[in-house]
């Protein structure tokens, strides 16, 4: 908004859309390797400790635009980009709770004050919860159930009042967000430093994304980094007490899974890359 | 000019690629330096990459920073530095916060500056968003900012 101006900013007036739900629905199975991509992404995100719905959902948009054939109206609202996102969001709830029940891992908040309302009423969480407590696992799974049922009616009825958030004006929105930015990065940790580095990224990633840079890979560095800085080194050292770091990371199952997908990936942005710089060129020699 | 500021994008990417591999590889102990070798290493070869894509004008480039947009955003960029790096630490968040949203608004908001009308409804503006944040956040869920010298 700053970069828009004083005068741009009043011009431009963001107008709500509306459609009918079904016309909704339609759209959403229109859009189905998207939902499928955000759906599966987010299902396998959950199941990973410390990780939260941004990561799925970041992870997801990225994964749906190296597919799709519109990458350029990525960013405007597209609802490729907004389906993938927001169902990775929605996939990875049911997911995150796998690690707390079955091994007393909460991976997120929530599951933190679960995992603590569990221990207060002398459940443990993994066999235990299991073998004697069936019922709480039970009731867990089933309100996950009913609670997807009820989030819909009320999202479908919410919704409406939270588009009217992007009617707000520019000058008004530009203000709140910023200051909003510095509370949530500062009360965190109780730290100046998390804001100044909130301040010096931001920035930063204002220009580098104007001059045709992704700020998806440093969300996800900053976020993922220290999970997978302490998780490496968890594994390097049951690796070095066992088999040593070359067969525990490179063999088995999962491991070559993991990796043929991170391959895969690579492969297929590059491959895409130089499919559309062939056509690029193509259409130029053309012209 | 797009390319240039791409260049010069990528230019700082690797740049700060080289400085954190080698800041990563001339500490000790090494064992507890792996990770951010490896990950310095990776990151040095694509910023590497990604600069020569840069130069050789391979790379798909951003619709840039124009010499109007710099100048539009300059003045809110600069409110929000002396915000962020000074004012919320130094006079306190919500002070600070009630200022900010108030020269901001004052800058950026399209309503003539030449008009008492308008400059009631920022003085209302500010104050309604600052109240509701103290009461949400200080008195209602206690949360600790900054409350240096004023409140």
């Amino acid at each position: 908004m700053f970069a828009k101006g004083r005068r741009d900013a009043g011009a431009e007036v963001i107008e709500v859309q509306k459609h009918s739900i079904f016309a909704a629905i339609t759209e959403l199975f229109r859009q189905s390797r998207a939902l499928s991509i955000g759906t599966i992404t987010g299902s396998i995100i959950g199941l990973i400790p410390g990780v939260g719905g941004q990561i799925a959902g970041l992870v997801a948009y990225d994964q749906t635009k190296k597919f799709s054939p519109n990458k350029d109206k990525f960013g405007t609202g597209h609802s490729e980009g907004v389906i993938a996102a927001e169902s990775a969001n929605n996939a990875m709830v049911g997911p995150s709770l796998v690690p707390l029940l079955t091994l007393s891992i909460p991976g997120s908040p929530t599951a933190a004050v679960l995992l603590g309302g569990l221990l207060i009423h002398g459940i443990f969480p993994g066999s235990d919860l299991f073998d004697n407590h069936p019922d709480v696992a039970w009731t867990f799974i089933n309100s996950m159930l009913i609670g997807q049922v009820l989030m819909c009616i009320f999202g479908l009825y919410v919704a409406g009042l939270a588009a009217r958030v992007a009617q707000v004006p520019q000058s008004v929105m530009a203000a709140i967000v910023l200051a909003l930015s510095v509370f949530g990065a500062y009360s965190v940790q109780n730290s100046m430093g998390d804001v100044y580095v909130m301040a010096c990224l931001g920035i930063s990633m204002f220009f580098l994304e104007r001059f045709g840079f992704s700020a998806a890979p440093l969300v996800l560095g900053l976020i993922l980094g220290p999970i997978a800085e302490a998780n490496f080194i968890q594994g390097s050292m049951i690796a070095d007490a066992t088999v040593g770091k070359g067969i525990y990371f490179m063999t088995g199952g999962l491991n070559l899974f993991l990796i043929a997908v991170v391959l895969a990936s690579i492969a297929y942005s590059v491959w895409m890359e130089l499919r559309s710089r062939r056509y690029t060129t193509k259409e130029e020699a053309q012209a | 000019m797009n390319r240039s500021q791409h260049v010069i994008g990528s230019g700082l990417v690797f740049a700060v690629g080289i400085w954190v591999t080698w800041i990563s590889f001339t500490q000790q102990p090494a064992e507890a330096f792996l990770f951010p070798r490896l990950i310095a290493s990776v990151f040095v070869v694509l910023a590497g990459w990604t600069f020569g894509k840069a130069v050789l004008g391979l790379s798909k480039v951003g619709t840039g920073v124009s010499r109007a947009m710099f100048i539009n955003m300059a003045p809110g960029m600069v409110v929000a530095l002396i915000y962020v790096f000074w004012a919320a630490k130094t006079l306190g968040f919500y002070t600070a916060t009630a200022i900010g949203f108030f020269i901001l608004l004052s800058i950026y908001d399209p309503a003539p500056h030449s008009e008492a009308k308008s400059w009631i409804r920022r003085v209302i503006v500010t104050a309604v968003f600052v109240a509701v944040m103290y009461g949400l956040f200080a008195l209602l869920l206690n949360v600790y900012t900054p409350r240096e010298i004023l409140f």
